[in-house]
């Protein structure tokens, strides 16, 4: 009977689904007003729509470009690993492909942070990782005027999503030892 | 280095060099559109006259008028004074006027009459006048003082303060105080 690292192969079907559903839905949203702003983004797609403009970055599309394809590959990977978790290289293929999901994550996660943190120091606007404030913008930029703007953020299912497949893809390479352990007994 | 992470490791060095090669040779006579949006570089460079979003950036520069008094009424059983204003969208996107109070103070003595209000949200395309009405209801205090301090007058100055909008999401508190001249008292 062929032994399947059934852990894997979810982590690996969840991978591919996950680069997939992220090309139309965003793992992170955020609006200011009315849609008057709006950012969506995930390590693998990037929108930004400032008063109904669409904004393009070449190199972050570029950089979502990349996080796709090496997601993709770390997902098929993983399935490959999934049929063939006996095998001596079996270990290379789960350790190429087990803890991507997991960086992507805490990377996606630092990266949001870092740009709250750097929009608030320098243009000493407040915005929210996760929740919504009523945020004011500086005198600078409102003439005397207090402006306040609504500001809502937070994560979208695709994140949940992203983190389910972490865990998974790290449940994949518990899996693997108890498989090991069971090979070693016989 | 075992064959099978030598391809895994040359995979993940092509699927990020090969799109990162192909993109730096696609933007090779513009390198810095390869990081900043052509919307952007021009506003960068302070001139945008090409950028797509150079009509928001027109849109914001514009001195956005504060709306201008059309009429008033007066309904002296429910004393009840229906002011009128005028306010022309700027933007080349379409706003929707949520609510707008201020206080009114007799313009001669100072004395708070009430509060006016907006009584129902105005939708504003891009670049249309629409007709903003604001409800003020006189408070008994402020029915005493017309009685008694402009009984004989056909007419009242009022000075509009602490005015507040919510447009799509945004509120603004402006510090200027509007004067408004002739309000009907019968």
């Amino acid at each position: 009977m062929r032994i399947v690292n059934w852990f894997g192969l979810i982590g690996g079907v969840l991978c591919l689904v996950l680069v997939l559903v992220s090309l139309f839905y965003p793992w992170w949203h955020l609006s200011a007003g009315d849609d008057l702003v709006v950012a969506e983004l995930s390590p693998f797609i990037m929108k930004f729509v400032l008063f109904g403009t669409v904004l393009d970055f070449p190199l972050i599309g570029l950089l979502n470009f990349i996080g796709a394809l090496s997601f993709g590959l770390a997902g098929a990977v993983m399935l490959i690993y999934s049929f063939l978790p006996t095998k001596r290289y079996s270990l290379d293929l789960l350790g190429f492909a087990y803890r991507k999901p997991f960086y992507s994550v805490v990377i996606f996660v630092g990266v949001l942070i870092g740009l709250a943190l750097v929009v608030g120091s320098l243009v000493g606007l407040q915005i929210p990782v996760v929740g919504s404030v009523n945020t004011l913008l500086p005198s600078s930029m409102s003439n005397g005027v207090v402006i306040r703007v609504f500001v809502s953020a937070g994560f979208e299912w695709p994140f949940w999503l992203a983190v389910a497949t972490s865990v998974i893809c790290f449940g994949a390479r518990a899996y693997h030892k108890i498989i090991m352990r069971k090979l070693s007994l016989c | 280095l075992n064959k099978v992470r030598l391809v895994l490791t040359l995979l993940t060095v092509g699927l990020t060099l090969g799109p990162l090669v192909f993109e730096v040779y696609v933007y090779r006579d513009n390198l810095t559109g390869l990081v900043v949006p052509a919307d952007l570089s021009g506003l960068m460079s302070g001139d945008y006259s090409n950028s797509s979003i150079s009509g928001v950036i027109d849109d914001l520069n514009k001195t956005i008028k504060l709306p201008e008094y059309v009429s008033s009424e007066y309904d002296p059983v429910l004393g009840v004074v229906k002011f009128m204003f005028n306010f022309t969208n700027p933007f080349g996107f379409d706003l929707n006027l949520r609510s707008m109070d201020a206080n009114v103070a007799c313009a001669i003595h100072g004395f708070a009459l009430g509060k006016a209000s907006l009584f129902e949200s105005v939708n504003l395309s891009a670049g249309a006048t629409g007709l903003l009405p604001l409800k003020l209801v006189f408070t008994e205090q402020a029915l005493n003082h017309l009685q008694v301090e402009h009984g004989n007058a056909k007419t009242v100055n009022v000075d509009l303060s602490a005015i507040s909008v919510d447009v799509s999401g945004v509120s603004l508190s402006l510090p200027q105080k509007y004067t408004v001249n002739d309000v009907p008292l019968r």
